[in-house]
Order: C-alpha cells, then sequence, then structure tokens
C-alpha cells in the first residue's frame, strides 16, 4: 500500500507567476519522459524483475518519482495561481485555459494527453533496465532543457533538484544491471545474455540470487 | 539530544519542515543506494541516524503544525490536524 507524507520531498515557493513557462514545465507531468511516466513505468515493471533488489529499487525509485509529479504538479499550480484572464491569454496559456482552466491536467508541453504508449513494460528484466536507463536520461535532457528557458530562480532551484536525481536514478539502475549481469554470467550459457528471460524462464539453480517462477 | 529538541520547539513552522525534509531527503537517498549495496554498514549507519533525528523532528512538526502522516493525527486537536492545514501544493506549506 501507499502512505501519504503531507510535504513535497523538496520545496516549491514561487513567487512570480509565469503561465508560458508553467506550459512548458507541464511536460515533466504528462508528457512523454515526464513523472507520471516515470512512476508508472518502475512502479508497473517492479511485479516481474528477477532479483529482491530489483524489486527494491524499482518500487523506491518509482515512489520517488510519485513524489517528483507532486512537485512538477505544484510548480505549475504555483506558477498558474492568481492570474486573470487577460494574463493568461497574454501568456500563450488560452488553449489550456479554455479547456482545464488552471486545473492540473497530464499533457505534454505540445498539448498531446498523457499516453502509456510513452513506457514500456516488457516482463524481461534485461529490457526493462535498459529502458529505465534511458528513460532518466531523458528527462534529464528534458529538465536541462527547461534549465534553458527558465530564469526564475525560484524555478530553477526546483528543476536543478529534480535534475541531479534523474542522474541518481541512472547511477542506481546502472548498479540494478550489473546486478542482473552478475547472475547471467552464471547461466550454462554465459556467452548469450538473451538465453534467458530472466523475467520468465525458469532459472538453473546455480543462478543461486535469482526468483524461481517454477 | 535534548538540546536538538529544544531548538526544534523554537523554530519556525519553515525552519522546522526544512529539518524534516532534510534527514527524510537523505534517507531515501541512502535507502536507494542500500537497494543496490544491501551490505554496506557505513551507508546503514548513516540511515539510521537520519532517521531517527527525520522521526524527532516530524514528531515536534505535528505536535506543533500538524500531521504529515495521518498516524500522527491525535484526538488532542481534531481531524483538522490533518486535513485543515496546508497542503503541500501550497506555497504557504513550505
Amino acid at each position: 500500500m501507499f502512505q501519504y507524507e503531507k510535504a513535497l520531498q523538496y520545496p516549491v515557493k514561487i513567487t512570480r507567476p509565469n503561465a508560458r513557462l508553467a506550459k512548458a514545465i507541464i511536460s515533466q507531468i504528462g508528457g512523454p519522459d515526464g513523472e507520471l511516466g516515470a512512476s508508472m513505468r518502475y512502479l508497473n515493471q517492479r511485479y516481474t524483475m528477477p532479483m529482491r533488489e530489483l524489486q527494491g529499487i524499482l518500487t523506491d525509485i518509482g515512489t520517488e518519482e510519485l513524489g517528483h509529479l507532486e512537485m512538477v504538479s505544484a510548480l505549475v499550480y504555483q506558477l498558474t495561481k492568481g492570474l486573470t484572464p487577460e494574463q493568461l491569454e497574454a501568456q500563450g496559456f488560452t488553449d489550456y485555459f479554455v479547456d482545464h482552466t488552471t486545473g492540473i491536467y497530464p499533457i505534454a508541453a505540445s498539448g498531446v494527453p498523457f499516453s502509456a504508449a510513452t513506457f514500456q513494460s516488457t516482463g524481461d528484466a534485461l529490457t526493462d533496465l535498459h529502458e529505465d536507463l534511458a528513460a532518466e536520461q531523458k528527462a534529464r535532457t528534458t529538465y536541462d532543457n527547461l534549465l534553458r528557458l527558465a530564469d526564475d530562480p525560484d524555478v530553477r532551484d526546483v528543476i536543478r533538484f529534480l535534475r541531479e536525481r534523474e542522474i541518481v536514478h541512472y547511477q542506481r539502475f546502472g548498479e540494478g544491471l550489473r546486478l542482473l549481469q552478475d547472475q547471467l554470467v552464471r547461466s550454462p550459457q554465459p556467452e548469450n545474455p538473451y538465453a534467458y528471460n530472466t523475467s520468465f524462464d525458469p532459472m538453473p539453480r546455480r543462478m543461486n540470487r535469482m526468483r524461481n517462477n517454477m | 539530544m535534548a538540546m536538538q529538541s529544544r531548538s526544534l520547539d523554537k523554530m519556525e513552522r519553515a525552519e522546522l519542515l526544512r529539518v524534516v525534509q532534510m534527514h527524510q531527503f537523505a534517507m531515501q537517498d541512502l535507502a536507494l543506494y542500500l537497494d543496490t549495496h544491501p551490505t554496506d554498514e557505513t551507508a546503514l549507519e548513516h540511515f539510521m541516524q537520519h532517521k531517527a533525528l527525520c522521526e524527532q523532528a516530524s514528531k515536534v512538526f505535528a505536535a506543533r503544525f500538524g500531521a504529515l502522516k495521518m498516524e500522527q493525527t491525535g484526538t488532542e486537536n481534531g481531524w483538522a490536524a490533518w486535513s485543515n492545514t496546508p497542503w503541500p501544493w501550497d506555497m504557504e506549506a513550505n
């Protein structure tokens, strides 16, 4: 189960509303490399992970991504709060406003609504971990692009924190991949890492750290 | 520890919340590391230190400014200690 903690992971306190910037940042809610997709990717992939350590890292990073989703949502909420319809229009927010007013809705910066097609859960640990490594780098690039667009120091501070977390997660997934590879070299076919889908096929006993699905 | 308890009692809301968040963040970051390095005793020791400080600060915060977790809601302040204090996305909550 999940229990709510009534505090953001890192404070968000924006004093200068900026709907134009909010419209760019919203991509990290519902965009192709955003926090909603990140949390859903990891929390869905964890069930079929073949090692306890991998189930743990996906659960804990997936949970942190839910916290990041809340932080980015707080950013968009505060950046659009208290603006008049005229100000929202002048700041390029009309097309969002007409459907959602200033409510938080998961879309990309382009306006495309969130789609589960932006992430995978392949039921193959080796493939999923590679996707996870790529996902962290893609999110890091998005935050880098947001840093190129944002000049408000309060916003930049939050984006920098989130960007740094992508790099830490990339590191942890890399270690997770290494743990899996250390088991794959113990397989009866160490020269072929694709001989077994470690999330699906029964594992030989010598791969002693793997959960057996039989 | 006693001295720190006194200073937690005197902190403004935002400052005390920072103490909770700081230790909580240290715990989260160490937890990810421990997931892939479960036998690193130094990391586990750091985790336990931050856990103790986090629990202490969180308890003082809940008593003075309202619950951070539902389980911290007591009968003395009623349900409002959970539902009628600022929610995290509000600027004044930070």
